[in-house]
């Protein structure tokens, strides 16, 4: 069996972030907020991680992929229903114009990275896992990233990306558990 | 060793009239003004039951004979004034009891073993212009007593500087409290404003000399932050126009609180007529108070006037009566020189001009009444109506949010004379007469000049977005000047245009909209950037996208999102494109308002991505935008891809 993990990495957070003084944010705005949430993504193929091949920079020097992540995991949570249901699902990123294209084959599923710039390209291109591995890693993933958020700061369970999130990952949890 | 007493003895020959004592001064009757001629070394000085009698010591000083004992008693006195006068070595200084309009001013009180003034259960005391220091337990000390006004004093005391207790109506403002172990002892909820503390920890923020942080202190939500800093604020301005921005009755209520209403009972009927300098016929001018028109009336120091003249007609439908002609005299304001007067200040309580009796006929060179007081007899009443000149001190600079900026051409600590039906009961009517007084601005005649606002410090208060806010006047002149405002000298009205930016220049100030400005930002951009909470300051420049949105703006941002962000995370991609760094914010702008393609953003909360034909690997630069106009990133792209 393959072995497949996506770990958020929570930025630092300064005395003064938004993240602390949230819902006090000065200019506060719901649909900037989000970028509050930029972060890393820590990905393990098999034990292998991204490697930038050149200079990207979606790609971090500690081999994560750079991204506003209350994005990233509604987009993942939000795939779930329709790769079950056997669509393929592009998963797009907000900081460029790289994607995931999530395509299931029966009880697997194919992971491809798409890199918008020849620039971006990582050693990485396909990886393929069961369907089943895959949503359970998401949802997990999902849980973890939101328990590292309201650990900063409790009242961010409130904040709208995050409930949905948390919503989502609900739902979904309760359609693994049916029989 | 002699106990000098003003009714009986050294000062006073005359018994309870009062006169000078031969030696002591020189004696004038026609002002009842005792002039003191020499040093006065006595047990004490006591007055009992005299009334419009003045003490002017002209420089020198009265003080005890046996060290810290003795006082200057003043009781049962009415319309008392001394002044110019060194008063110290006695037990209090000038102990005021039982007594109806005293002014001391001009004085100094120091050395004295327990008080410098006291009042006790006195009324419509008046302290100003006056040193206070090292007098052992207070400065000042009032109890029991009502209306009284301690201002433009200096006050250095070895315990409490001021002591009050029991009180009502108490104003204190414009003064140096200064190295007062105890700064004041206050109770009775004194209105305090606009003195300087020497011991204020807060700060200026905005530089109009008033603190605007760690507030109120010691009750004083405008304390100044320099010695005498009343006076640096501006004079009034003799032509200004000004229209209420907004008006606050509770304020106001709190400032003639005991003026009360009443409307005209059949044909009865009192009104007042009032004129500027000498009246003559086409220059008086009356209002009646009735039941539809209750008009109180607001004689604006501004115009100028030397004096005011007024006097009451009374009818009762069968005969008319007039009072005599009274004046009030307009003391200069220190700032504006002795040629133009456009206040009348509390000195002018014990400064009646005294001249022959009236005419008793309206319009024609009315004579001048003699002396105080005020209130006028009440055979020009009717039944149930009197009617009383009210005069009440103008917060200063405009920093009383009410009233002030009703009529805002008053300045620091002017006493404003106010003709007004009363009744002793107090409370009830005052909001309504307040829509009357508010409507009486017809009787306020300035002439519009903004450029004298420039130099302004007084304050507006304004309501905007439902919230209030002061601005002090010279902002008006910069907010036209920004075209944030509009004045129109005519209508004597301020039009905010802008809500949004006003409120934002209220908040944080002009510089970044002089700034945007600057860059070819419109009003009106801002206007909506604002609204959409751009913070204007972090601001680089806002713009009209093609479509879709009807602003856009580039923040400086952080590592998450704005301009920081982008080049943090995306001017490699850009400089592999041909765009330099510093290009960066000129490609975002040109895709914004030239793209080739506008797509939507695919998460809920909207936002749209406005891509532009570049030369380079990519094909293009794409700019994410928020749905409130926030430019969150950009990157070069070869897609049309928009997240999601």
């Amino acid at each position: 069996m393959s072995t497949f993990r996506i770990e958020p990495r929570i930025r630092k957070v300064s005395i003064d972030d938004d993240l602390l003084k949230y819902p006090d944010v000065p200019f506060y705005d719901q649909s900037i907020f989000f970028t509050s949430f930029f972060g890393k993504l820590y990905f393990d193929f098999d034990g292998n991680k991204l490697k930038k091949l050149k200079h990207s920079i979606s790609i971090s020097d500690d081999n994560c992929l750079n991204e506003y992540l209350s994005d990233f995991y509604l987009r993942l949570l939000n795939s779930i229903p329709k790769v079950i249901k056997g669509k393929k699902v592009e998963i797009g990123m907000t900081d460029s114009g790289n994607c995931f294209i999530l395509k299931p084959e029966n009880d697997k599923i194919l992971i491809t990275f798409y890199y918008d710039l020849t620039s971006e390209e990582s050693n990485i291109k396909n990886f393929r896992i069961s369907l089943d591995q895959f949503v359970r890693e998401a949802v997990r993933s999902a849980q973890e990233f939101v328990e590292k958020i309201v650990e900063i700061n409790p009242k961010l369970e409130n904040e709208k990306h995050i409930s949905e999130i948390i919503k989502l990952k609900e739902k979904i949890q309760s359609k693994i558990k049916k029989p | 060793m002699v106990n000098f007493v003003f009714a009986a003895d050294s000062i006073s020959s005359a018994a309870v009239d009062g006169s000078c004592a031969s030696g002591s001064g020189v004696w004038d009757e026609s002002s009842r003004t005792c002039t003191l001629t020499n040093n006065m070394h006595v047990t004490g000085l006591w007055g009992e039951g005299l009334s419009n009698y003045t003490l002017d010591c002209n420089g020198y000083s009265i003080h005890g004979y046996y060290l810290g004992q003795g006082d200057i008693s003043l009781s049962y006195v009415t319309n008392f004034a001394i002044k110019n006068c060194q008063i110290y070595d006695f037990y209090t200084g000038v102990y005021i009891a039982n007594s109806v309009n005293v002014a001391i001013s001009n004085s100094q009180f120091f050395s004295n073993s327990h008080t410098g003034v006291k009042s006790y259960r006195s009324t419509k005391i008046n302290l100003y212009d006056n040193n206070f220091f090292s007098n052992v337990n207070q400065d000042i000390f009032l109890q029991s007593s009502g209306d009284i006004n301690f201002f433009r004093n200096n006050v250095q005391s070895e315990n409490y500087s001021v002591y009050e207790e029991n009180n009502s109506n108490i104003n204190i403002f414009n003064n140096n409290f200064s190295a007062n172990p105890i700064q004041i002892y206050s109770p009775s909820f004194s209105n305090i404003f606009e003195n300087y503390w020497s011991d204020y920890p807060g700060q200026d923020l905005d530089g109009d000399n008033i603190g605007d942080t760690l507030l109120p202190h010691h009750g004083d939500n405008y304390p100044f932050v320099i010695q005498n800093g009343w006076l640096n604020s501006s004079p009034p301005q003799p032509d200004q126009n000004f229209e209420i921005i907004s008006f606050s009755p509770e304020i106001e209520e709190e400032f003639i609180g005991h003026i009360v209403w009443n409307s005209e009972t059949g044909t009865q009927f009192s009104s007042v007529e009032w004129a500027y300098n000498v009246p003559e016929p086409h220059n008086v001018s009356d209002a009646f108070i009735t039941e539809e028109e209750q008009g109180i009336m607001l004689i604006a120091p501004n115009v100028c006037a030397d004096s005011i003249y007024f006097r009451i007609h009374y009818s009762d439908g069968v005969v008319d009566k007039y009072s005599d002609w009274q004046m009030i005299d307009m003391i200069p304001h220190p700032d504006m020189g002795s040629t133009l007067t456009c206040g009348t200040t509390a000195s002018s309580i014990d400064s009646y001009a005294s001249a022959s009796g009236g005419n008793g006929k309206g319009g024609n060179d009315p004579p001048l009444v003699t002396g105080p007081p005020l209130i006028v007899p009440s055979e020009y009443f009717t039944p149930e109506v009197g009617i009383e000149v009210v005069k009440f001190v103008t917060i200063g600079s405009c920093l009383d949010e009410g009233w002030v900026s009703w009529g805002c051409a008053l300045d620091v600590g002017t006493m404003v004379p106010v003709f007004a039906p009363v009744k002793l009961a107090k409370g009830a009517k005052i909001v309504k007469g307040l829509d009357a007084l508010n409507s009486s601005r017809k009787y306020i005649i300035f002439t519009g000049s903004l450029d004298k606002l420039a130099v302004s410090t007084r304050q507006f208060k304004l309501i905007l977005n439902q919230t209030k806010y002061k601005i002090i006047g010279s902002r008006i002149k910069t907010w036209v000047d920004l075209g944030i405002a509009k004045l129109d000298t005519t209508e004597g009205k301020i039009t905010i245009v802008f809500e949004n930016l006003a409120e934002y220049a209220v908040k944080f100030g002009d510089d970044a909209i002089v700034r945007l400005k600057g860059v070819g930002v419109t009003n009106e951009l801002m206007e909506v950037a604002i609204k959409n909470n751009a913070n204007l300051d972090e601001t680089l420049n806002i713009v009209k996208p093609q479509s879709k949105l009807n602003v856009a703006w580039l923040e400086n941002g952080n590592s998450s999102k704005g301009l920081i962000h982008i080049e943090e995370r995306h001017a490699s991609q850009f400089l592999d494109n041909g765009i330099a760094t510093d290009d960066i914010p000129n490609a975002i702008y040109n895709a914004l308002k030239q793209p080739i393609k506008i797509q939507p953003s695919k998460d809920y909360r909207g936002g749209w991505c406005y891509f532009k034909l570049i030369e380079g690997t990519a094909n293009y630069v794409r700019v994410v935008v928020a749905s409130n106009g926030f430019v969150l990133t950009a990157n070069p792209q070869s897609n049309f891809k928009c997240g999601g």
